[in-house]
């Protein structure tokens, strides 16, 4: 936990200028649209959270995860913890069990994408910095 | 209560209504069918105010963005000022051929001026107002009629009307033309995927021959599903189709039959086509015909590789007014 506030801090304080952002190195919207595929299949196949994402409106769905993606990927969105929290309150059940599987499944796209095991706790720590709005706790 | 700008006139919308019915009955020619959502014929642009979450519900993020909405799911609870979709034209169609298929499909062929990509779909409407969504089984490059296929339900108001009392020579205004489900050439060694079950193969014979006709590359493999052998509607021309192009192939598929009959395949056609392709990554697919059936097709395509961006898909809702006849 302490590594993910110090690469959190590292990720917010802007001191390295010459370093190219995370969303920047990751290659931008053309990484989003490529890692959105492969988590919607994941998120799908896990029965553990499969229900949350099983929707008829396929479309629509691809819309809000790759929302999801751009600002896990430090990119820039629109995201409030409001919006997270309204987002989410109507899945019944949504517990830490879920988060967790979610996480698991993004860490285990960007593996398949090439992503650095740095990069990915980078991301992993800014899923987890919404944790609680996502609970609504 | 809240009042529209719309063109010239402003209209009111009672609460408990939507911005369509108001539109509808102050007069305005507004194409529309399912009135629920779902077939996106009433699709209007707004100019200024804030519109409803639940009118832009299913819409892309590109339609979203351009303020694109549907009239039907609009219940505007400020000031709206709005216009007619700009894609969408009316145009006059004349019947000039009326063939009865087997399957109890009926094909109609009709003049007219409008301009389509094969595989959308347009409403047909009759002079009393009545309207249906049919899709494009004709390419415009081809032939110079527009043909649709119609399938004649017994409690059909539309269908059994077209049957019965539509003759060659009568006249019809047809609206138009919808839907993002048609053949785009921007790579054309991939290979194509497509499956339809009753007229939803009516689009897919369009995409097909559009998708030939511009000199596709790669291979295109068509799986055409009816309850029974004799519903195969479009056997024939699929057949010379495929022996025509080498990189066409044609797989018939019916849920019932007593014999395995020669060159059909029998069962689910889902779990036919996943026989043929465990692994779609990097197929584009075109799914036509009932709701159900075009969902599950889309998802087991996805989970088995293909990219969704890939996927296509049209899908035949019943409008209201069938479902209350």
């Amino acid at each position: 936990m302490c590594s993910f506030m110090n690469k959190l801090k590292g990720l917010f304080s802007g001191k390295e200028e010459a370093k190219p952002s995370l969303y920047e190195r990751l290659g931008g919207q053309p990484a989003v649209d490529a890692a959105v595929d492969i988590f919607y299949r994941k998120v799908l196949a896990d029965d553990r959270i499969s229900h949350y994402f099983d929707s008829v409106d396929m479309d629509g769905q691809i819309v809000k995860q790759k929302a999801f993606l751009t600002m896990v990927f430090g990119g820039p969105n629109n995201y409030s913890g409001k919006d997270l929290r309204e987002g989410h309150k109507h899945l019944t059940g949504l517990n830490d069990t879920h988060f967790d599987a979610v996480v698991e499944n993004l860490a285990a796209t960007l593996t398949e994408l090439g992503v650095g095991g740095d990069d990915i706790g980078e991301i992993a720590g800014i899923a987890e910095s919404v944790r609680d709005d996502v609970l609504n706790r | 209560m809240a009042t529209v700008q719309f063109e010239d006139s402003m209209v009111s919308v009672a609460s408990g209504s939507n911005l369509l019915e108001a539109l509808l009955h102050a007069g305005h020619d507004i194409p529309n069918a399912c009135r629920a959502g779902a077939c996106q014929s009433c699709m209007m642009q707004v100019l200024d105010g804030e519109l409803p979450a639940a009118a832009q519900q299913g819409l892309k993020a590109t339609q979203k963005a351009q303020g694109y909405f549907l009239a039907c799911c609009c219940e505007p609870q400020t000031h709206l000022k709005v216009q007619r979709n700009p894609a969408s034209q009316s145009v006059c169609a004349v019947v000039v051929d009326k063939q009865l298929l087997p399957g109890r499909v009926l094909r109609l062929r009709l003049s007219s001026e409008l301009d389509y990509r094969s595989g959308q779909f347009v409403n047909l409407v009759r002079e009393d107002g009545l309207s249906r969504a049919y899709s494009l089984a004709s390419v415009p490059e081809l032939e110079p009629e527009l043909e649709v296929q119609i399938r004649i339900h017994d409690d059909g108001q539309f269908s059994q009307w077209a049957l019965n009392d539509l003759a060659v020579g009568d006249s019809l205004k047809v609206q138009g033309a919808f839907g993002d489900c048609f053949y785009t050439s921007e790579n054309m060694q991939q290979p194509l995927l497509l499956a339809g079950t009753g007229t939803g193969l009516s689009p897919l014979y369009g995409i097909v021959r559009d998708a030939l006709r511009l000199g596709h590359d790669g291979p295109i493999h068509l799986f055409a599903g009816a309850r029974v052998a004799d519903d195969l509607y479009l056997d024939k021309e699929l057949k010379s189709l495929a022996s025509a192009y080498r990189n066409f192939t044609y797989t018939p598929v019916v849920l019932e039959a007593e014999i395995q009959p020669d060159g059909i395949e029998v069962g689910d056609i889902n779990q036919i086509m996943k026989a043929h392709y465990p692994d779609t990554k990097g197929m584009r697919a075109y799914f036509c015909g009932s709701p159900e059936r075009v969902q599950k097709l889309r998802k087991q395509t996805f989970l088995a590789g293909a990219s969704m961006q890939d996927i296509h898909c049209d899908q035949f809702t019943p409008s209201s007014q069938a479902v209350a006849a």
